[in-house]
């Protein structure tokens, strides 16, 4: 399955390719000032190919769904304002099933069918991991928006790159100085027995033990659990704070069976959204939520101080206000983690200009003029907010939203700054062949 | 490139057998097509003046009055309701765990193409197995003796109620949603661009599944489907029991193992509606 979203407009006059690939912030800013654009009719008016790795079927469906809008939506405004180099943007969607050997699959099409200039957009952390390989051996640039730390972390190659969401490593270390100071210190952690809660344990702990919190417990789930009654008793009685990430159809009954075990009083509770993402908060069970906090990557929620860029994205997407889809009350979206597409696909868009990018003899020039980013300012190409990019480990940076949850809706409390979330880099990718 | 070798093979069949045959005990989509058509409730009715009438007749009918299928025909019932059984069993967190795969890091498909032959094959086995042991202890609890493969054959006709409820139930949710995908790409069939209907951009409406009052709403229709479908199943058994036994002690004799598969079939039915899935 596959489909092609057609520029909306065809421009042609465009921006003309700037030789510096420092400080994508400031060029930016130089872009947007009348009189530094020097409007170049461009090279070629073939479209820009950017092959869509989907998760449109599969447990990623949901994810999928609207990292396909939120994709349509800054591809329409990318191209509304030119596309890329003065040529159209044109996406090529094809589905992967959420499923890793299909992903390599996937990427091989793009390359020798489709004929992508790159590929982009996959999300979840087995598809990434099984498609980076073919993305690498094809010498074909990479974008996932994953949030996992394998990026980072220089398992993966030079090809994959992930600039338009921060990882897991860096969230976990983001809310530990909030969670310490704020919520309490003796901390247990409840979280699912595989690599995606054991990412929780093994960079969370240090992050609160280095603010002088306590994990006194970590009490792992094992995935195909459906009750929980038999765990909870395992929470030891001088907890502070229970931090939770379980994810799954369980995560309703664990919330109610934890409400239950402590009839309204107990430890405070910090969860990440991950669990309830294309949730409803208000669901039936879930009310024992409320009061507690959650990490978001972006509000879902409109809030009071939402910047104009954070607004005029909301829109371009079709959110209202409770962060579901404005043609559907019930289809509440994945806010915390899509807004990466969005930011990926800007990022894309500035290094294609820096690297005076002209088809796939170009890809290497491409990688390297994304590794040579730095920063990337709050605006409306980043309505999440300011960023760091670590050309090193492929890996961007940036801050995290605490909320609570308040009658029903997520407030945000709490933004961190991008440097609760630094960690010393594991990798230099950099100095691998392209 | 799959779907072209199964119309060229079915192609080269048909010329070979000719049309009617080949449709008729061949291909399987045909053949599985007629099989639920006997689910109607319309019918053919007395030709009056040369022109064919059109009748109304009970859901199910049609069924009781069917020609007894041969083996062949009888397991590709059982098949047919085997595989979909199956599609749901694959999903849950049972099946998953029985094999250490993690429901909530499902691998894809690709990852349990081994596992889902296995799987369907042992379904299908288990199934028949049971459908066929149900028959045969029926008959002998009916005193009949002999070849119990013609009561077999005239009996899985009661199969197709539960198997369409079983598709209705399964398919239900991805008929709402990847129905509206299918209504985008049928207005831009050759991904061109075109928007031959004004569907090509249609917004996906996930949210006719989300929130718990859908749920319940979707929860109630499947399981009133599967209930129904076997209380239908039931039904046209006994009558098509009763007329190969002629009398209503021997028929409800016969009809005990078939009536307790059912029930334990509309057990597992629900159980799988209401079992976590994670694929």
């Amino acid at each position: 399955m596959n489909d092609r979203t057609k520029p909306s407009s065809l421009l042609t006059t465009g921006i003309s390719r700037r030789g510096a690939l420092k400080g994508l912030g400031a060029a930016a800013a130089l872009g947007t000032a009348p009189g530094f654009v020097r409007y170049a009719q461009s090279q070629s008016s073939e479209p820009i190919r950017i092959g869509f790795q989907a998760h449109r079927t599969g447990i990623g469906a949901a994810y999928g769904r609207w990292y396909e809008r939120t994709t349509a939506a800054a591809i329409k405004r990318i191209n509304d304002a030119g596309g890329i180099n003065g040529r159209p943007v044109e996406i090529i969607t094809e589905d992967d099933g959420t499923d890793a050997a299909r992903g390599a699959e996937v990427v091989e099409k793009f390359a020798n069918q489709h004929k992508t200039d790159i590929v982009y957009g996959t999300l979840f952390s087995h598809v990434v991991v099984g498609s980076a390989p073919a993305a690498g051996e094809l010498k074909m640039p990479y974008y996932v928006v994953s949030e996992g730390y394998h990026v980072a972390s220089g398992k993966m190659n030079r090809y994959v790159l992930q600039p338009g969401i921060t990882d897991v490593r860096a969230q976990c270390r983001s809310v530990a100085p909030w969670i310490t100071s704020n919520v309490g210190k003796k901390i247990t952690m409840i979280y699912p027995d595989y690599a995606f809660g054991h990412d929780h344990r093994d960079f969370f702990a240090p992050a609160a033990a280095e603010q002088g919190g306590d994990v006194i417990a970590q009490i792992p789930i094992p995935p195909t659990e459906s009750s929980f009654t038999r765990y909870l008793p395992q929470i030891p009685p001088d907890t502070d704070v229970i931090y939770h990430v379980m994810v799954g159809p369980a995560v309703l009954t664990f919330v109610k069976e934890l409400g239950e075990f402590y009839g309204g009083s107990g430890p405070k509770l910090f969860g990440f959204i991950d669990s309830l993402e294309a949730v409803d908060i208000n669901s039936p069970g879930l009310e024992f939520l409320e009061g507690s906090h959650f990490w978001e990557g972006m509000p879902r929620y409109l809030q009071d101080g939402a910047s104009e860029h954070e607004k005029a994205y909301r829109e371009a997407v079709g959110l209202d206000e409770n962060g579901a889809s404005v043609n559907d009350a019930k289809d509440v979206s994945t806010a915390a983690h899509m807004f990466g597409c969005w930011e990926t696909l800007y990022i894309i868009k500035a290094a294609m200009e820096a690297a005076g990018y002209r088809g796939p003899e170009d890809r290497a020039k491409l990688v390297e003029a994304t590794e040579a980013m730095t920063e990337f300012p709050e605006g409306a190409e980043h309505p999440q907010g300011a960023k760091v990019f670590d050309g090193k480990v492929h890996q961007v940076f940036g801050s995290q939203n605490i909320s609570v949850v308040e009658n029903g809706r997520l407030n945000v409390v709490h933004r961190t700054s991008i440097e609760d979330g630094r960690y010393e880099p594991e990798a230099d990718y950099t100095t691998q062949p392209l | 490139m799959a779907l072209i070798g199964y119309f060229l093979t079915n192609l080269a069949a048909m010329l070979v057998f000719g049309h009617e045959q080949w449709s008729r005990r061949g291909e399987c989509l045909s053949v599985f097509m007629r099989m639920i058509a006997r689910l109607g409730v319309v019918e053919a009715g007395p030709t009056v003046d040369a022109r064919k009438g059109v009748a109304l007749c009970l859901p199910g009918a049609k069924l009781v009055n069917a020609e007894p299928l041969p083996p062949s025909g009888t397991l590709f019932l059982l098949l047919a309701l085997g595989s979909v059984s199956f599609d749901g069993l694959m999903r849950t967190f049972f099946w998953l765990g029985l094999f250490g795969i993690n429901p909530l890091e499902f691998p894809g498909r690709s990852a349990v193409m081994g596992l889902g032959t296995f799987g369907l094959v042992a379904t299908f086995a288990v199934l028949a197995i049971a459908f066929f042991t149900s028959i045969g202890f029926g008959e002998r609890l009916a005193g009949a003796a002999g070849n119990m493969l013609p009561a077999a054959g005239a009996l899985v006709w009661s199969i197709i109620p539960i198997s369409m409820a079983y598709h209705f139930s399964h398919y239900l949710a991805a008929l709402v949603v990847n129905g509206q995908y299918a209504l985008a790409a049928l207005s831009d069939p050759l991904m061109n661009g075109a928007d031959l209907f004004g569907t090509a951009g249609l917004h996906v409406q996930a949210g006719v599944l989300m929130g718990a009052e859908r749920a319940w709403m979707l929860w109630n229709m499947q399981a009133a489907a599967i209930i129904g479908g076997h209380v239908l199943a039931v039904l046209v058994a006994h009558t098509i029991a009763f007329r190969l036994h002629g009398s209503a002690r021997a028929t409800a004799r016969s009809q005990v193992p078939l009536a307790v598969l059912m029930v334990a079939y509309t057990v597992f039915g629900l159980w799988l509606l209401s079992s976590p899935t994670g694929a």
